[in-house]
């Protein structure tokens, strides 16, 4: 049995190939810009790339980042979905136009099941207290903004697998080019440092994460930025890059034994606003049963488990369970897609 | 000697008179209405032993405020001082308080545009005290200058290092004179040395309010940043806020409308839609959205006290402060329930009847101290002074 994953960015579509022949594994991975042709050419550029590998497809899987708080579930996707879809387009419209082409043209050109699956379902049901901003009621709903994450799916699978051990409070590190951290009860998700964009939250590779609302009015104001380029500095010029004026992955800043002062400062930065995000879970569960980690980058693990260890004092409180995911988000997208095949 | 400290407000300016170093207030009060038109006339509360007068005059800026009460002060010659100290909100690159000369007002005025609302009106006063009294030693003390010792690592905002040399964004932080105040006075009230004392300290205003991690006698973060706006949810300012919605509200609105919906109509009178004040949404629990309006105000000072608590590590109190952390024991028994696991227990008892400060409302099996302490900026501020007069 083959899977088709496609994960739609603003430029490109990433897809994968997942097969079951021999246990779960990806076959065959590329993408594809699509901005200059459209998503509809793009489509059908991957659709011919896996017919010339002879892999017949069963099921495909689209990765939504956003869903609002009307997708809290995987939905099977067709005409109903492009309608709900098209509803909410306004909230997050850079991440839900390329999922509604993308919907239409695979149904259109292919006949087996398409499920999309959205980050931010996970989140749906996020308490008021926690998805809530402390702005005027007219102008939420106007913008209809809450509070969600963005990493749902790894999120889930995560406390998924620490459910079986009967863990109820747990921390769940997912370790991205922006990291998110979630703090959940029984299965439930009371906290995440993500936000009502991608944009808040733990700073990225090139994101800032959260900052103080009076500095974007400040550099609109009084340095004369508009919005936009706001928008541009704070999504790719900030994060890592923005602090030291290179390319730097995570794995360049936990993983690795450099000496380079930015790479030693940088480490002290995102340490110092992990543990805080940490702190902060564990007094909204008053306590921490699991620590989990996930994303790409999960390899990291043993790095933040020494450096947790040593720095969170607890009481009353059994030893904290340090565990990983170490599959990647297409496998995970394949796999929840095969429950609903 | 004495010290005349003042405080400025954007519409007040309290003033207190403290002999030094016996730490006594001989006389103080308050200049309300000042610069703004309201049903209520401008008026000063004066306070003499234990007597309050209230003298209307009309003060259309603070520095006719100023003179007015110079001129209540001057008119009782039991009520001289040798130096003034000013509380001044944003001192920018200044790591500690400083003698005021004609180049350092040069200096400040270069700061008003990292706070607005409050630098001017303080240098106002300065500018005036300058004119009217050259002679006399003044002194500014800074609410930023306590966090200078923040580590790089925490002032830095992962901005690009063109974008921070040409703006000098940074974290400040605020509060700072109080959070010294009372870090000082709890460490002296645990026997504790200032240099090893570890704590959390939760200046909750009925206005602004702000929560500092303290290492060894040291700020090492504060809720609050580049500006007052942001961290925690306050009486009309949202605090933390995801960028992408300040964006989008920038988008349609100008900057000085964003700036004033923030900063004015958010936080506890934009979530309900009733008051500013904490205390009227706690004290009303008929209504859904005030209960809504209390969980989203405590939660987010409970996320920061958790963050704090675990980057200080071994705290040895969680210090509260201000009008609502000095006299609202529902709150403060709201943000310690639930926290047995960073070795936090109130006792629920001595928390209700807390009567004179400072105090301990921790269990007897607590870890952690819980001190409900008074603020005295303006004594403070006093003590600052004095040690730069002998510098003088």
């Amino acid at each position: 049995m083959n899977s088709l994953i496609i994960i739609p960015l603003k430029e490109k579509l990433l897809f994968f190939c997942i097969s079951y022949k021999c246990g779960r594994k990806i076959v065959y991975e590329d993408s594809i810009y699509y901005r200059s042709v459209g998503i509809k050419i793009g489509i059908e550029k991957v659709l011919s790339i896996i017919s010339s590998q002879n892999i017949q497809l069963k099921y495909t899987v689209i990765r939504a980042q956003y869903g609002g708080t009307i997708f809290k579930t995987p939905e099977y996707a067709n005409t109903r979905t492009i309608e709900k879809l098209k509803k909410i387009e306004h909230e997050a419209p850079l991440h839900i136009s390329p999922v509604i082409e993308c919907t239409r043209v695979l149904n259109e050109k292919l006949k087996i099941p398409l499920i999309i699956v959205f980050e931010t379902s996970f989140f749906a049901n996020l308490p008021d207290y926690e998805s809530y901003y402390a702005i005027p009621e007219p102008l939420v709903n106007h913008i209809n903004k809450k509070r969600f994450g963005y990493h749902g799916i790894f999120h889930q699978e995560s406390i998924k697998k620490t459910i079986c051990n009967k863990d109820v409070k747990v921390i769940s590190i997912c370790l991205e080019p922006r990291m998110e951290v979630v703090a959940s009860v029984s299965g439930n998700p009371i906290l995440t440092t993500g936000g009502a964009t991608p944009l808040e939250g733990l700073p990225g590779e090139t994101s800032s994460g959260s900052i103080d609302p009076t500095i974007i009015i400040t550099l609109n104001r009084d340095f004369g930025y508009t919005p936009e380029e706001i928008n541009d500095i704070l999504t790719n010029k900030s994060g890592f890059l923005g602090i030291t004026g290179r390319s730097i992955k995570l794995p360049d800043i936990l993983g690795g034994k450099s000496i380079d002062k930015d790479i030693l400062f940088l480490r002290e930065f995102i340490k110092y606003r992990i543990l805080m995000a940490c702190g902060s879970c564990i007094a909204a569960m008053n306590g921490v049963d699991t620590i989990i980690f996930s994303g790409r980058y999960f390899f990291l693990d043993k790095y933040l488990e020494r450096f947790l260890k040593e720095k969170i004092l607890l009481f009353n409180n059994k030893e904290i369970r340090y565990d990983t995911i170490s599959t990647f988000l297409p496998e995970i997208l394949s796999d929840i897609g095969k429950k609903y095949y | 000697m004495r010290i005349l400290v003042f405080n400025c407000g954007s519409s007040s300016l309290k003033y207190k008179l403290i002999e030094i170093p016996e730490e006594k207030i001989v006389a103080g009060g308050e200049a309300q209405c000042v610069g703004v038109t309201t049903s209520a006339p401008s008026v000063i509360y004066h306070r003499l032993n234990d007597t309050e007068e209230q003298i209307k005059v009309k003060m259309k800026n603070h520095a006719s405020a100023f003179n007015a009460i110079m001129k209540i002060l001057k008119h009782d010659n039991k009520l001289h001082f040798d130096a003034v100290g000013h509380r001044v909100a944003h001192g920018g690159k200044y790591k500690d308080s400083l003698i005021i000369t004609t180049d350092t007002i040069k200096n400040l005025n270069e700061l008003n545009k990292l706070a607005p609302i409050h630098n001017p009106v303080a240098i106002e006063v300065i500018e005036e005290m300058q004119i009217k009294y050259p002679n006399l030693p003044q002194f500014a003390v800074f609410d930023t200058a306590y966090h200078s010792t923040i580590p790089k690592h925490i002032y830095t905002y992962p901005l690009p290092l063109e974008l921070i040399k040409e703006t000098g964004i940074r974290k400040y932080g605020f509060h700072g004179t109080s959070h010294n105040f009372v870090v000082k006075e709890t460490a002296k009230f645990l026997k504790i040395p200032l240099k090893e004392f570890n704590a959390v300290s939760c200046h909750l205003g009925s206005g602004g309010a702000s929560l500092c991690a303290v290492i060894n006698g040291k700020s090492v973060d504060n809720t609050m940043g580049f500006s007052p706006l942001q961290g925690l949810i306050m009486n009309t300012r949202c605090g933390d806020l995801d960028p992408g919605m300040t964006m989008h509200i920038l988008s349609s609105e100008n900057a000085d409308t964003t700036e004033n919906i923030l900063n004015r109509k958010s936080g506890i009178i934009g979530l309900s839609d009733i008051s500013s004040d904490i205390r009227d949404i706690i004290s009303d629990k008929s209504k859904s959205i005030s209960q809504k309006t209390e969980r989203i105000y405590l939660w987010r000072i409970k996320k920061y006290l958790g963050a704090y608590l675990t980057v200080v590590r071994s705290p040895h109190a969680i210090i509260f402060t201000d009008t609502i952390g000095e006299t609202n024991p529902y709150i403060r028994e709201k943000l310690c329930s639930d926290m047995s696991v960073f070795g936090i227990e109130i006792d629920k008892n001595k928390n209700t009847s807390t009567e004179k400060f400072p105090v301990d409302i921790s269990s007897e099996t607590s870890k952690v101290k819980i001190i409900v302490i008074e603020t005295n900026e303006e004594l403070e501020i006093a003590r600052k002074s004095l040690n730069l007069f002998s510098k003088f």
